[in-house]
């Protein structure tokens, strides 16, 4: 019984050990990707967000005028619809949206069943 | 009456008259993992290579697993030396790539070369999970100690490391410490690891949602940044060196599966890499599978299969992963606090590696709580921090116990 006593003390040894050493080592690793991100990570993307917001906010505005009658989950789409094709002309200047229309998905169904299998195969 | 001699003679050299009640059964289990994998989708791969594999195994007198038979011959002059007087089966030679350490890191080399490593660059913090979860692998270690205390069964320390090891979820993990451990339980720990793996939808839901609430199922987590090429193709080997000079015992693993996931990375700096990439990824890693599936089922002969230790190693296997899947949620339950509210704990539970399926039951889980909640990206970053993880564990039971 005192043999069993012994295997089971060591065997505690090791799950202390051996947690210990997959937090330490995980842990450092951990620390050294904090230290990757400041060295090699680019500061850029911060800037970018800013210079969309106050595009977004500008070019909202008429278009929520435009589609008042929209529902109102629907006002935060046309925003973002709005950004973007602000941002993707380059301009600052007031653009006004007058309609958006909706354009409903034109794939036949193999082609949308090959694309979704493609997408899970990815993961 | 010689024809009759001859018909009885035939007879003897069939496999009915040889066959042992163990081989029927096996056999029998083998046809109904087919089933399984077939049918049901349980990890099909695996399971397929590894059921026909037991098939093999078992048909009587076929000697499939059949190690070389030497003669030494002695010469007129005194010396020795020694003849092959049979060659051994097909599956015992393919069988060495197991027994020596070989196939697992090949396998890790075209997983490497498959994983994106992106969302734990991106959050260093989910990497914790993954070694949360791994917790299971030494409770399971502890259990399988414990049961020595019931009489019919015993484990010595080097088995119940290597049943403890299923707890990681991780297939070739696995597969490699029990070859260095204990070869002669790699069938049972085998087949209830990757069973178990493709189980993971049906065991993990209801541990998961037993220990979180609903609010903080539904968290939202923020999104994750961009990661830079260079930090992509400075990981890799950073995390070599790390790991395999803390644990030399892992360095197999994980510098192979670090060599292929810097061959992945690479490519967008060498586009000539790219052929080294698609081998890893597809004709190596499936060859490999083929082989390693194939003897891992063919070790599961019935003398060493049918005995009241492979029951116990199923239940513990069962209790590694649930025990897995809970710490890693609890311990996700320590970020949502320690964060205030930004770490969604179901993340935790894809600490156990068993990649990609973990992170897609978190998301579901996630899913389903808020309808709107992607979590898939965050759970991969967990995910393949557990893959580093249970190659650490096994790193450190090797060292620790392979010497004993």
């Amino acid at each position: 019984m005192s043999d069993f006593g012994s295997t089971m003390t060591y065997t505690l040894i090791v799950t202390l050990f051996g947690m210990g050493i997959v937090f330490i080592v995980l842990i450092l690793l951990q620390y050294i990707l904090e230290s990757m991100r400041i060295i090699f990570s680019p500061k850029k993307k911060e800037a970018a967000v800013q210079k969309v917001t106050p595009v977004a906010v500008e070019a909202a505005e008429p278009v929520q005028q435009a589609a008042a009658a929209e529902m109102e989950d629907e006002e935060e789409l046309l925003a973002v619809i709005a950004a973007a094709v602000s941002c993707c002309m380059g301009t600052r200047s007031n653009i006004v949206v007058r309609s958006i229309t909706r354009v409903y998905d034109q794939t036949p169904a193999w082609g949308r069943a090959g694309r979704s299998e493609q997408m899970q195969s990815r993961f | 009456m010689s024809l009759w001699d001859e018909f009885l003679k035939f007879y003897y050299s069939m496999g009915f008259a040889a066959m042992t009640w163990q081989q029927a059964v096996m056999l029998t289990t083998s046809c109904v993992l087919m089933y399984l994998a077939l049918k049901k989708g349980f990890e099909p791969l695996l399971l397929v290579p590894i059921a026909f594999g037991m098939l093999l195994a078992n048909i009587p007198m076929a000697g499939l697993m059949d190690g070389p038979v030497y003669e030494t011959v002695v010469k007129d002059n005194g010396e020795h030396y020694h003849k092959i007087k049979e060659v051994g089966g097909v599956l015992y030679w393919l069988y060495q790539g197991v027994k020596l350490g070989i196939y697992p890191p090949l396998i890790f080399f075209g997983v490497g070369a498959m994983t994106d490593f992106g969302p734990l660059i991106a959050n260093p913090r989910s990497i914790l999970l993954g070694a949360a979860a791994q917790f299971g692998i030494f409770t399971t270690f502890i259990g399988a100690m414990l049961l020595n205390l019931v009489p019919g069964l015993s484990f010595t320390l080097a088995e119940a490391a290597s049943i403890g090891i299923i707890g990681g979820a991780d297939g070739p993990t696995a597969i490699y410490l029990t070859s260095k451990l204990a070869p002669h339980l790699l069938g049972p720990i085998a087949v209830a690891a990757y069973s178990y793996m493709a189980l993971v939808p049906l065991i993990q839901p209801p541990i998961m949602r037993a220990l979180t609430t609903k609010e903080e199922r539904e968290v939202v987590m923020d999104q994750l940044r961009q990661v830079s090429k260079t930090e992509k193709i400075v990981f890799p080997i950073i995390v070599t060196l790390v790991v395999s000079i803390i644990l030399p015992s892992a360095a197999a693993l994980i510098g192979l599966l670090m060599l292929g996931n810097l061959i992945r990375e690479a490519v967008d700096f060498q586009s000539v890499l790219n052929r080294l990439s698609k081998t890893a990824q597809n004709e190596l890693i499936n060859i490999v599978t083929i082989f390693l599936g194939v003897t891992v089922g063919a070790t599961a002969n019935g003398e060493i299969f049918l005995k009241p230790q492979t029951m116990a190693i199923i239940a513990l296997g069962l209790a590694a992963f649930s025990g897995g899947t809970a710490a890693g949620v609890l311990f996700g339950k320590v970020m949502y606090k320690w964060t205030g509210g930004k770490v969604n704990p179901l993340i935790g539970s894809a600490g156990v590696s068993a990649v990609p399926m973990a992170a897609r039951v978190s998301q579901k889980v996630g899913q389903e709580a808020n309808p709107g909640n992607f979590l898939l990206m965050h759970a991969m970053g967990p995910n393949v921090a557990g893959v580093i993880g249970s190659a650490v564990a096994a790193g450190v039971l090797l060292a620790m116990i392979g010497g004993k």
